[in-house]
């Protein structure tokens, strides 16, 4: 991202300089301002075209279709977990299929410290320490599994560390159990600046506190909505400057040819290991938003390598591989038909509400429509989601924003902006005025 | 550790866990050689291969309710083992359609995306696979827990809660079967691959499989055969691991049977069959010595059997990364 207006000199910066970096600091970040709002205004246009819904209700077809905030607060805590996936797997081309481990090992350190099991950390420990303790101890937890896993490439990485996740889950199982999911008694989780309490907000989808913000009320969902979704877009600017420095560089250098970037002088196996630290430490950030927003976690789905790796890994393939935002896309997609197909309001119960006769139809062999949406419609996004996934592997193999990027020549990031200026200028010669 | 346990390892406790080691051993070695012969022709790690060990264990379970229901009893050996050879024909053919309608689209391409592809067609068969079972309004039982009762308590020749004794120990009545299978697979796999005109094809086409097809033979059609030999052999396995008390017959019970079967691969060597019946009888024994110890010493641990096959894969892998028989530069980037 080239700014084009150099900031003014600090002695000689004036009001018309300042405004003019913002401008085109706007300008050259137009695609990103552009979603950016479009995420942010989301809730209200929910709220204009659905309202509030209960799967008792008469809901129409936009209630069924559109994902509710809930399911928006997810998508953001997820995806940043897929990001952190793509950024190692997909910048440096090792397939870190043990990712579902640094998210479980930050969730779970947030709940044992709330249910007390954890030595030093009570359960009154402010959320903000745990989340940061989280990603410093599962950045060590990375580093550590790298420096063994990083031995190896190729498959044999992939296996090692479908391997040591294996062992971990097994090992969270024996101490938490395996019957149910481990919930803290008290729900209180703020986030915000670190050690500010008045600049932090309270997290999760349990929680009656109202916020109020510029004269409109706020419901808890919402407020973590935006909160999970500042980190997210935080967190992502941050990996993307990584990716666009020299680091980044070698990154990619390691994914394109190894040994060559071997030759010419990096020590990549240092290079993989710092990358793999960090992707792990963002990962367990995910995995610690996760734990402030549902207040409970179950090793058997929050450690295991198919349910978290596997729909990183999803999110990342539809979304994109080696885009770093791609997997956000993914992820919308995979909540959303998981939504669809298998939420409480759901497309099967949209047909039985609007079209009730319909579903009492036999098809002859002593099953009715209505039993064949129930097993083969309802609960099986599952399904379809790996249907498209084969396609995007067979027909895509670019994902969404890949293609995209394909089709118009670079990152939208880049070329969003150049269109625009070019329609501007060109605007600006029809109307005859000289630029 | 108390007296009491010193007392109860004995030279009684080593004969049972390696005989049931054995018996494990033969349940992995079949789901493994396909694994391995997948990957050392075609350089596909098929995480396919326990979605459709699972599907063996569904056709071969149905398999033997129908043929009970028809009056033949589910006691009959004759009828068992035509029901175990009839679910490896029908998993073969299923193989062989994976192959050509999916797999063959990605030779060539990255073996990260044949690993993706694989993984999609797992995830696919399993949600297919609770689909077929939901909709199927036969009086089973819900897909998702145990199945059926006359599956459950297995062949009565070999109840799977009968046991006999050898050497002064008690055997599970299923272990000698699971073994003699185990050494049939690795005779029969060994006797294609070496002298058979079609193992030769093969061995010829894991060496280079583009030198074997400018010499004239069908590399095409050795990857479909190789594909479809090995998907059957995972199909039959899959029919035992109804009865294994470590596994829960339900739509995932393959992907769980799948790990343990990568880590041999792995352990062994990519591609090598040598190596993947070594390693098979390794992990057998330290999966079956794990049960003994988690039930017997640490009561506490449920996943000990587990644990140390992943031990063991960790410790292969950083002590010697191509796995016991393989070659440096099979797997890597």
């Amino acid at each position: 991202m080239a700014i084009s207006a150099e900031p003014a000199t600090a002695t000689g910066r004036d009001r018309d300089s300042t405004v003019a970096y913002v401008r085109a600091l706007l300008a050259d970040h137009a695609i990103h301002v552009v979603v950016i709002a479009v995420f942010a205004l989301y809730p209200w246009l929910y709220g204009a075209l659905v309202g509030e819904v209960t799967p008792f209700d008469d809901y129409g077809l936009l209630a069924v279709l559109l994902p509710n905030s809930r399911v928006m607060a997810e998508v953001m805590y997820l995806a940043l977990f897929a990001i952190s996936f793509d950024f190692i797997s997909g910048y440096t081309g090792y397939l870190s299929f043990g990712h579902s481990m640094f998210f479980g090992a930050g969730m779970f350190l947030v709940l044992a410290a709330r249910i007390g099991s954890l030595p030093l950390l009570g359960p009154g420990t402010s959320f903000m320490t745990l989340v940061l303790l989280a990603m410093v101890v599962t950045f060590v937890l990375t580093v550590l599994v790298g420096s063994v896993s990083f031995k190896l490439t190729g498959v044999y990485f992939a296996m090692i560390t479908l391997g040591f996740a294996e062992i971990a889950k097994l090992l969270m199982i024996e101490r938490f159990g395996a019957e149910s999911a481990v919930t803290p008694q008290a729900s209180d989780y703020a986030l915000g600046v670190p050690f500010v309490p008045d600049l932090q907000l309270p997290l999760g989808s349990g929680s009656d506190a109202v916020v109020r913000f510029l004269g409109r009320s706020l419901s808890a969902t919402v407020t973590s909505y935006y909160l999970l979704g500042l980190v997210a877009l935080l967190s992502y600017f941050a990996l993307q400057r990584i990716i666009h420095s020299p680091f980044g560089r070698v990154m990619v250098a390691i994914r394109e040819n190894e040994a060559r970037a071997e030759a010419i002088g990096y020590d990549t196996y240092w290079y993989k290991m710092a990358a793999f630290g960090i992707s792990g430490a963002v990962a367990a950030l995910a995995g610690a938003l996760a734990a402030g927003f549902q207040n409970s976690g179950d090793p058997t789905i929050h450690f295991d390598v198919i349910e978290m790796s596997g729909d990183a890994l999803l999110a990342t393939i539809i979304g994109g591989m080696g885009t770093l935002a791609g997997p956000l896309y993914g992820f919308l997609f995979l909540r959303g038909l998981d939504e669809i197909l298998g939420g409480t309001i759901s497309l099967v119960g949209w047909i039985e509400n609007t079209v009730p006769g319909l579903v009492e139809t036999g098809l002859g062999v002593g099953v009715t429509i209505q039993d064949l949406l129930n097993n083969s419609v309802q609960g099986f996004a599952g399904l379809y989601v790996g249907i498209v996934f084969i396609l995007f592997i067979l027909y895509v193999p670019g994902g969404m924003l890949g293609t995209i990027r394909a089709r118009v020549g670079g990152p939208l990031a880049n070329r969003f902006p150049a269109w625009l200026r070019q329609r501007g200028r060109s605007l600006s010669e029809l109307l005859g005025r000289d630029r | 550790m108390s007296p009491g346990v010193a007392l109860q390892v004995g030279p009684g406790v080593l004969v049972r866990v390696l005989i049931e080691g054995l018996g494990t051993a033969g349940l992995f070695v079949m789901i493994a050689s396909g694994l391995t012969l997948i990957f050392g022709l075609m350089g596909v790690l098929n995480f396919a291969h326990g979605a459709l060990t699972t599907v063996g264990a569904y056709v071969g379970g149905g398999l033997l309710v129908y043929l009970a229901s028809g009056g033949g009893g589910l006691g009959s050996l004759g009828l068992w083992f035509v029901a175990l050879g009839a679910t490896g024909v029908v998993l073969a053919g299923l193989g062989a359609v994976i192959e050509v309608g999916l797999i063959r689209k990605l030779y060539g391409r990255a073996p990260i995306e044949q690993i993706l592809l694989t993984f999609g067609v797992a995830l696919v068969l399993q949600e297919l696979l609770l689909m077929l079972l939901g909709n199927w309004q036969s009086g089973l039982p819900d897909p998702t827990s145990s199945w059926g009762q006359p599956i459950v308590e297995g062949p009565s020749f070999m109840a799977a809660g009968r046991s006999f004794d050898v050497l002064g120990v008690s055997i599970r009545g299923f272990t000698p079967i699971k073994i003699l299978l185990g050494v049939l697979v690795v005779v029969g796999v060994w006797g294609f691959l070496t002298k058979t005109r079609y193992g030769l094809y093969i061995r010829a086409g894991t060496e280079d499989a583009e030198m074997a097809q400018a010499l004239g033979i069908d590399v095409q059609r050795v990857f479909t055969v190789v594909f479809a030999v090995g998907i059957g052999l995972a199909g039959m396995a899959g029919m035992f691991l109804i009865w294994e008390r470590t596994y829960d017959l339900t739509y995932l019970m393959g992907a769980e049977a799948l790990l343990p079967a990568f880590i041999i691969v792995v352990v062994g060597g990519l591609g090598t069959f040598k190596g993947t019946v070594v390693a098979s009888v390794v992990a057998g024994i330290f999966f079956e010595a794990g049960i003994f110890l988690q039930t017997n010493v640490f009561q506490g641990l449920t996943q000990l059997n587990n644990i140390l096959i992943f031990l063991l894969l960790v410790v292969v892998l950083i002590v010697r990364p191509q796995g016991l028989y393989g070659q440096e530069e099979v797997g890597g980037h």
